[in-house]
C-alpha cells in the first residue's frame, strides 16, 4: 500500500510541478514530462527484467504504467485549472498552449506503457475477478463524485464553483472519470499487493 | 467451485505442488503455460488463496491425468 501512495504522490507531484514551471523552463513541460516518463518507463523494465520471476505478472505491470501515467496528466491538468481560474476559455493562445503540454503527457504516458509492458502478455480469470473488484470501487468513486459535483453546482452560488465556465465544468467532468481510473487502478493494485505479500509471509 | 477474489482462505484445498513434483519437478510457470494462465494465479492457487473456475480446476487436473476432486478438496465442507 505504501509503494501505491508512494508512485500516486510522485506522480501527482510530476504533473502539478510541470504545469507550475510553465515559463520557468528552457522547454514546454510537455517535453519534459515526456522526457521523465520515458525515463521511468525504462528503469522499471530494467528493474522488472532483473527481478525476473519476482516480477509483477502483465497485467499488474499494465496498472503500474497506467497509475502513474494516468496521476501525472490527472494533476497536471488540475494544476493548469486552478492556475486559469474557474472562468476557461477554449481557443486562446493560453490554453491551447497547456492543452498541448497535457495532450503530449498523454503520449508520454502512452510511451511509457508501450516501453514497460510485458512483451509476452498473460493474463487470466483471476486478473478478471481482481479488475471486477477494482472496476466496481471505481464505479462507487466515480458515482461520489459526480454526485458531490452535482450538488456543488447546483447549490453553490459564489466563489470560485459559482463562476465556473461550461468549458471548466467539462473539463472537471473529465477529472472526475481520470480519477476514477486512478480508483480502479489503485485498487488492483493493492488487491494484486495484498496476494503477494501473503504469498511471501506462507 | 466458485471463483472469488483473493481476499483470504480459499475453502478449497488442492495437491497441485505435490503433483507438479511427481511429474518430473514441473515448475510453476511451466504448469502456468500449460493451462494458459499467469504463474502468479498457480502461487495463488497452491497458496490457497485463489479458488479456481470449475474450468480451470478440470484443465489443472487433466494436465496431470486426473479427476478434479484427485486434485481439489474441501478444507471444512459446508453443512448440505
Amino acid at each position: 500500500m505504501l509503494r501505491i501512495l508512494l508512485v500516486l504522490v510522485m506522480a501527482l507531484a510530476l504533473g502539478a510541478g510541470l504545469s507550475v514551471s510553465a515559463g520557468m523552463l528552457p522547454l514546454r513541460p510537455g517535453w519534459l514530462g515526456v522526457a521523465v516518463m520515458i525515463a521511468a518507463a525504462a528503469a522499471t523494465r530494467r528493474r522488472w527484467l532483473l527481478l525476473a520471476d519476482a516480477a509483477p505478472g502483465s497485467p499488474e505491470r499494465a496498472l503500474w504504467i497506467g497509475f502513474a501515467g494516468t496521476a501525472v496528466v490527472a494533476a497536471h491538468l488540475l494544476a493548469v485549472m486552478v492556475q486559469v481560474g474557474p472562468n476557461l476559455v477554449m481557443h486562446t493562445p493560453e490554453i491551447h498552449a497547456l492543452g498541448i503540454d497535457n495532450w503530449t503527457l498523454v503520449a508520454g504516458a502512452l510511451i511509457a506503457y508501450w516501453i514497460a509492458r510485458d512483451p509476452e502478455p498473460r493474463s487470466d480469470e483471476r486478473d478478471v475477478v481482481i479488475a471486477v473488484a477494482g472496476l466496481r470501487a471505481a464505479h462507487h468513486g466515480l458515482l461520489l463524485i459526480l454526485a458531490l459535483q452535482i450538488l456543488a453546482l447546483g447549490f453553490v452560488r459564489d466563489g470560485w464553483i459559482g463562476a465556473m465556465s461550461h468549458p471548466s465544468i467539462a473539463h472537471a467532468l473529465i477529472l472526475a472519470v481520470m480519477a476514477s481510473m486512478l480508483i480502479d487502478h489503485g485498487v488492483r493494485l493493492h488487491l494484486y499487493a495484498r496476494d503477494a505479500a501473503d504469498a511471501a509471509a506462507a | 467451485m466458485m471463483t472469488r477474489a483473493p481476499a483470504g482462505p480459499s475453502p478449497v484445498g488442492n495437491h497441485l505442488r505435490r503433483l507438479r513434483f511427481e511429474h518430473g519437478e514441473m515448475s510453476q510457470d511451466a504448469l502456468a503455460r500449460r493451462v494458459g494462465i499467469t504463474r502468479q494465479t498457480i502461487v495463488a492457487i497452491e497458496g490457497g488463496r485463489y479458488a479456481p473456475s470449475l474450468e480451470l480446476a478440470m484443465r489443472l487436473a487433466h494436465v496431470f491425468g486426473r479427476g478434479v476432486d484427485d486434485v481439489f478438496f474441501w478444507i471444512d465442507p459446508p453443512v448440505a
